[in-house]
């Protein structure tokens, strides 16, 4: 008590070295913060690299790849191409830090601790706490490797499938980064989003009652890393020659482990507070990183102070790398430059909004057709900004096909985006599809004639004089095509 | 203490009522907008006037978390133990792990991540990644 009432303010709250590794790591992942405002995401080239942690490539502030969303596109592609690279990031960051990164380096890991803080009675782990940690390697299994190894492969629709029933990241960063500065999305918002922000807010509840529920429960990428945690050269190690197997380590724990070490823990070095022996330390490799001060066996003055400047050296070098991407990513970097600029208004004139004529164009097909807009006034067009490795453009590309069979005044012409991964032509040789397809060029000309964006898919309609009816991205069903259609043949 | 307790649970009744009230907000706003959409396929779901609606109405009870959520730590209620599990038949001994041949699964492992790597580099999976990252699939971020 005596000791309490010595302590200041600052010595009874300041935010311990995990914290402030956890507030690091998720501003450096989402170090494009003007992103936050202008609604852009990053479009730079440090997004082929991924994160160690979960954190959503679609969220406007981030800077690199989610490993887990990059993962299931990969096992989506495999009949194309081997997703190597992934695998290789995803073995790296197991071997070397294996579940320390949820503890240390996750954005919503932290943020789940942050929702446990709340004054509200928790719920203590459990056999049945302990029972449903399997659930998450039935979400790995299911979701992320078998539902987009089977829809790449037997469908050739790319589906990440945890990413879209599932991941509460997404739906956070994403759709709720992205939904304030793009009113224009809430026109798609239908069953799909309804699901995931349920899913978001009931995720939310569960950890303010049960600690890091959805990492315990739920999340694949701590299923993954769990699965080195033995291996990890980053960890939590336990002294056997100090060990008393008192067993004080495991049950103070929150999480459900075991033994220290095992697949269940985060290496968050919390138990080292509870080892009466000091047995506990948290180590990478041979080097000591944490370790109790027993009484009696304190450091010695020097190596203390030796310890102290190594640590202000390394925060100072950690911080200067911070203030370096905050200024890079929001200013220096030429990818963040270009996306100030209005992406239409440097080459064509307005006119892909409702009510404006759209700017004639011709575009070369993918069957050596051209198809040249002004020899279709008199028809309503229909254009439709797809690429192969986009759910929903591939799953509703055949809508556009009935379309054009069943309305002979209907014209559709669907353009593929730039950024090709695989070769449209070899994807669509066995669909079958009789409208024409055409690849954008690598400037972007056709995208930026009917302000076409990352986003996709986007649906634009012509009425018979060629104004544009209706532009919007989003997915569309036959149903809405088909009252598009009505609508645009019924003006003049 | 009692009080704190009885804050505690309070709390968390008002918690949940919140998020069951945003849930089910937000189910109603699919529902109406459903039959909406059945009528007129191009119909929007959700609008931004329909949200803000919704939200209006949970109000007073967003308000009350986030003044009751604020004031807890400064009347000294913080979250309730859970660090302990429910009975000591839960905790079992310290399993110290065994550092034989770890050092060689590591090596082992760290070289096929290169290996891998570089391969993903060379077969162009690489530029898969930030293809995918730099678009936006609004299916996969639950946008629809």
């Amino acid at each position: 008590m005596d000791k309490m009432r010595r302590e200041t303010w600052w010595q009874r709250h300041r935010p311990t070295t995990r914290r402030l590794v956890q507030v690091y790591s998720a501003l450096l992942y989402n170090a494009h913060l003007k992103g936050f405002v202008t609604g852009e995401i990053y479009r730079g080239p440090a997004k082929a690299l991924c994160v160690p942690g979960l954190n959503c490539y679609s969220c406007p502030g981030a800077v690199a790849a989610c490993p887990l969303g990059a993962l299931q596109n990969a096992l989506a592609s495999t009949g194309h191409r081997a997703g190597w690279y992934v695998l290789g990031i995803l073995l790296l960051c197991g071997v070397m830090l294996g579940r320390t990164v949820c503890s240390w380096l996750c954005p919503l890991g932290w943020l789940q601790e942050l929702l446990h803080k709340l004054p509200t009675p928790k719920l203590r782990k459990s056999a049945v706490t302990r029972a449903l940690t399997w659930l998450k390697y039935i979400v790995l299994a299911v979701f992320v490797i078998a539902l987009p190894l089977w829809y790449g492969l037997a469908q050739d629709m790319p589906l990440p499938a945890f990413c879209k029933y599932i991941c509460p990241a997404g739906t956070l960063e994403g759709a709720m980064g992205l939904l304030p500065t793009h009113r224009d999305f809430f026109g798609m918002l239908g069953v799909l989003f309804t699901q995931k922000y349920v899913i978001m807010l009931v995720v939310g509840l569960a950890c303010v009652f049960c600690y890091r529920s959805f990492c315990r429960f739920l999340c694949p990428l701590g299923a993954i890393y769990g699965l080195f945690n033995r291996f990890s050269v980053v960890g939590v190690r336990v002294d056997p020659n100090r060990c008393s197997q008192c067993g004080a380590c495991v049950r103070h724990c929150e999480m459900d482990i075991r033994s220290v070490g095992d697949r269940e823990c985060i290496h968050c070095g919390k138990c080292m507070a509870h080892c009466s022996q000091g047995a506990i330390s948290l180590q990478a490799g041979k080097l000591t990183l944490m370790a109790p001060e027993l009484p009696g066996k304190e450091t010695a003055p020097e190596a203390h102070r030796k310890q102290k400047a190594l640590g202000r050296a390394l925060w100072g070098a950690a911080l200067a790398v911070l203030c370096f991407a905050l200024l890079w990513f929001n200013v220096l970097d030429p990818a963040s430059a270009k996306e100030t600029e209005p992406r239409w208004e440097s080459d064509a004139p307005v006119g892909w909004e409702v009510g404006q004529q759209l700017e004639d164009f011709t575009a070369d097909c993918l069957d050596s057709s051209v198809f040249h807009l002004a020899e279709h006034r008199g028809e309503v067009v229909f254009i439709n900004l797809w690429a192969t490795w986009c759910t929903p453009c591939v799953h509703e590309l055949p809508f556009f096909d009935v379309l054009a069979r069943e309305k002979a005044d209907a014209a559709v012409l669907a353009i593929h985006s730039a950024l090709v991964t695989d070769d449209p032509a070899a994807y669509l040789a066995d669909k079958g599809y009789t409208i024409p397809f055409a690849t954008d060029t690598e400037d972007e000309r056709l995208f930026r004639l009917v302000n076409g964006s990352a986003t996709l898919p986007q649906t634009i309609v012509l009425n018979r004089s060629g104004e544009v009816v209706y532009n919007q991205v989003g997915s569309v069903t036959i149903e809405a095509l088909e009252a598009l259609y009505d609508t645009a043949a019924a003006e003049p | 203490m009692a009080w704190r307790k009885a804050y505690r649970v309070l709390f968390a009744v008002l918690l949940t009522a919140l998020t069951v009230l945003l849930c089910a907000g937000a189910i109603r706003i699919w529902q109406e907008g459903a039959v909406r959409r059945a009528e007129d396929p191009l119909a929007a779901v959700y609008t931004p006037e329909l949200v803000e609606a919704q939200l209006l109405r949970v109000r007073p009870l967003l308000w009350s978390v986030a003044v009751m959520a604020a004031a807890g730590p400064l009347l000294g209620v913080h979250g309730g133990d859970s660090d302990r599990s429910r009975a000591e038949k839960d905790s079992m001994p310290v399993r110290v792990p065994s550092a034989k041949n770890i050092h060689a699964v590591r090596l082992v492992l760290l070289a096929a991540a290169a290996v891998f790597i570089v391969l993903g580099a060379l077969n162009g999976s690489l530029r898969d990644v930030l293809l995918k990252a730099i678009n936006i699939c609004t299916e996969c971020i639950g946008l629809g």
